[in-house]
C-alpha cells in the first residue's frame, strides 16, 4: 500500500539533491565580496 | 453531532520531549545573541534576533528531516519519531518569528505594503548575487504554515492518511526553498565558510538519509508481507493471494518454501494438502511436488511455479513475481532469520 508513496519519495530525492546542490553550488560561486570599509567614515560621529 | 476535538493528548512522555527542546532552544538562542553580541559589538539585537530565529529554525528542520530515515534504518531513533510534529510545529513557529522579524526590519517602514514590498522591492530574478531570497523564504513559510495548521490528528482522520501524507511531503519544497533562501541571501553576504560549511554538512546529511533510507525501502518493495512463521502449521501451508495468484506458503525442517497454490493435475488446492516424504502433496488426488524447486518427483514431469520468501523476525515476505515453474528456490531457514 505504502510502495507507490515509497517510490516517489525515492524520486522526489533524487531530484532534489540534484536541484539543492545546484543551487548551494552556484550560490558559493556567486558570492559578492562584502563592500569594503569607508575608511573615511565614522558611524560613531553620527550617534 | 460532531467530531471531539482534544487540543494535545499531553502524557509524562511528550512533556519530556517538549521540555527538552524548550530548554534546548533557549540556551541556543541565549547563546546565539550572547556570543553574537560579543563577536558583532555593531549588530543591532533585532539583527542578532533575526539570524538566531533564522538559524534555529533551520537547524530544527534538518533534525525533522533527519528522524523519518533514520527511523527507517535503524529501529532505535523510534523514540524521536513519538512527537515529531511537536518539532515541526515549533520550527514552523520560530521561521514565523524570524519572519516577522525580518518583515519588520527591512520592509515595514516605506510606503508600501511590507508584504507587498518584500515581493516587489527587489525584481533581480536574473542575478545570483543578488537574487530576491526573501521571497523564497516567505513561500516556504506558507507551506510551513499549512503544514503546521494541519499537523493535528483532526485533520489526518478528516483529510484522509493518503491526503494528509501527500500534503506533508510539501516539507521537501519547503527545504529546497529554504536551501536556497540561505544559498542566495545570508550566505552571500557572510564573510565567515563556517555558515556555508554547516549548510553544506546539513544538506549532505539529510540527502544522503532520506537516499539510504529510500534505497533500502526499494529493495524491500519486491517482497511483501504474507504471513506469520506462527500462522503456518508444520508440514503444512499458509495460502495467501499475491500479485493476482494463489501461493501456498509451506512450513517444514526449519525452512520456509513458496509454491503455487494449484496442481498441475486438475487445479487442486495444494496449500489444503500437506508435506509427505518430503513432497508437497496434493489433497485432491495426492499429486506431489518438491516444495525447493515445484517440480514432481522422477519420473513425474509436472511443475508448478515457485516464489523467493525471506524470513524478517516472525514475518514471512514473498517475492510475488512468479518463477518459472520448477525453478529451484533455496528455502528460507527459520533459525537465519533478520532481525526487524
Amino acid at each position: 500500500m505504502t510502495a507507490p508513496l515509497r517510490r516517489a519519495h525515492f524520486r522526489i530525492w533524487l531530484v532534489l539533491a540534484a536541484v539543492m546542490y545546484a543551487i548551494f553550488i552556484a550560490g558559493l560561486f556567486a558570492r559578492r565580496t562584502t563592500t569594503p570599509p569607508n575608511p573615511g567614515l565614522h558611524w560613531e560621529q553620527y550617534r | 453531532m460532531s467530531v471531539t476535538y482534544q487540543a494535545v493528548g499531553w502524557n509524562r512522555t511528550k512533556k519530556i520531549y517538549d521540555g527538552i527542546l524548550a530548554a534546548g532552544l533557549a540556551v541556543y538562542l541565549g547563546l546565539f545573541v550572547g556570543v553574537g553580541s560579543l563577536v558583532h559589538p555593531n549588530a543591532t539585537a533585532e539583527t542578532l534576533l533575526i539570524r538566531g530565529l533564522g538559524t534555529a529554525a533551520l537547524l530544527l528542520l534538518h533534525v525533522v528531516l533527519c528522524i523519518g530515515p533514520l527511523c527507517r534504518l535503524d529501529r532505535r531513533f523510534l523514540p524521536l519519531l513519538y512527537n515529531r510534529r511537536h518539532l515541526g510545529v515549533t520550527m514552523f513557529m520560530l521561521a514565523l518569528a524570524h519572519g516577522i522579524f525580518s518583515i519588520f526590519q527591512f520592509h515595514a517602514l516605506g510606503n508600501l505594503n511590507p508584504l507587498v514590498s518584500l515581493l516587489v522591492s527587489n525584481t533581480r530574478y536574473g542575478s545570483l548575487a543578488d537574487f530576491p531570497f526573501q521571497s523564497l523564504g516567505f513561500f516556504a513559510l506558507l507551506i510551513l504554515f499549512l503544514m503546521a495548521a494541519t499537523s493535528h490528528d483532526f485533520w489526518l482522520h478528516n483529510l484522509t492518511a493518503p491526503v494528509w501524507k501527500r500534503l506533508h511531503m510539501l516539507v521537501y519544497v519547503a527545504y529546497a526553498l529554504l536551501i536556497a533562501h540561505v544559498s542566495l541571501g545570508a550566505l552571500q553576504s557572510e564573510t565567515s565558510p563556517l555558515l556555508a560549511a554547516m549548510l553544506g554538512v546539513g544538506l549532505t546529511v539529510v540527502t544522503s538519509l532520506h537516499l539510504a533510507a529510500a534505497n533500502i525501502e526499494r529493495k524491500k518493495d519486491a517482497y511483501v508481507a504474507a504471513c506469520t512463521i506462527d500462522n503456518i502449521p508444520e508440514k503444512r501451508a499458509c495460502v495467501v493471494s499475491c500479485g493476482g495468484e494463489r501461493v501456498a506458503i509451506f512450513k517444514y525442517d526449519g525452512k520456509i518454501s513458496a509454491i503455487s497454490n494449484v496442481c498441475q493435475h486438475q487445479n487442486g488446492p495444494l496449500g489444503e494438502g500437506k508435506i509427505i516424504d518430503g513432497c508437497v502433496t496434493c489433497p485432491w488426488h495426492g499429486y506431489q511436488y518438491l516444495p525447493g524447486t515445484g517440480a514432481s518427483p522422477p519420473p513425474f514431469t509436472e511443475k508448478v511455479a515457485t516464489y523467493r520468501t525471506r524470513i524478517y523476525g516472525n514475518q514471512v515476505l514473498i517475492d510475488p513475481k512468479p518463477l518459472p515453474p520448477g525453478t529451484q528456490v533455496e528455502p528460507s531457514v527459520i533459525q537465519d532469520a533478520q532481525p526487524v
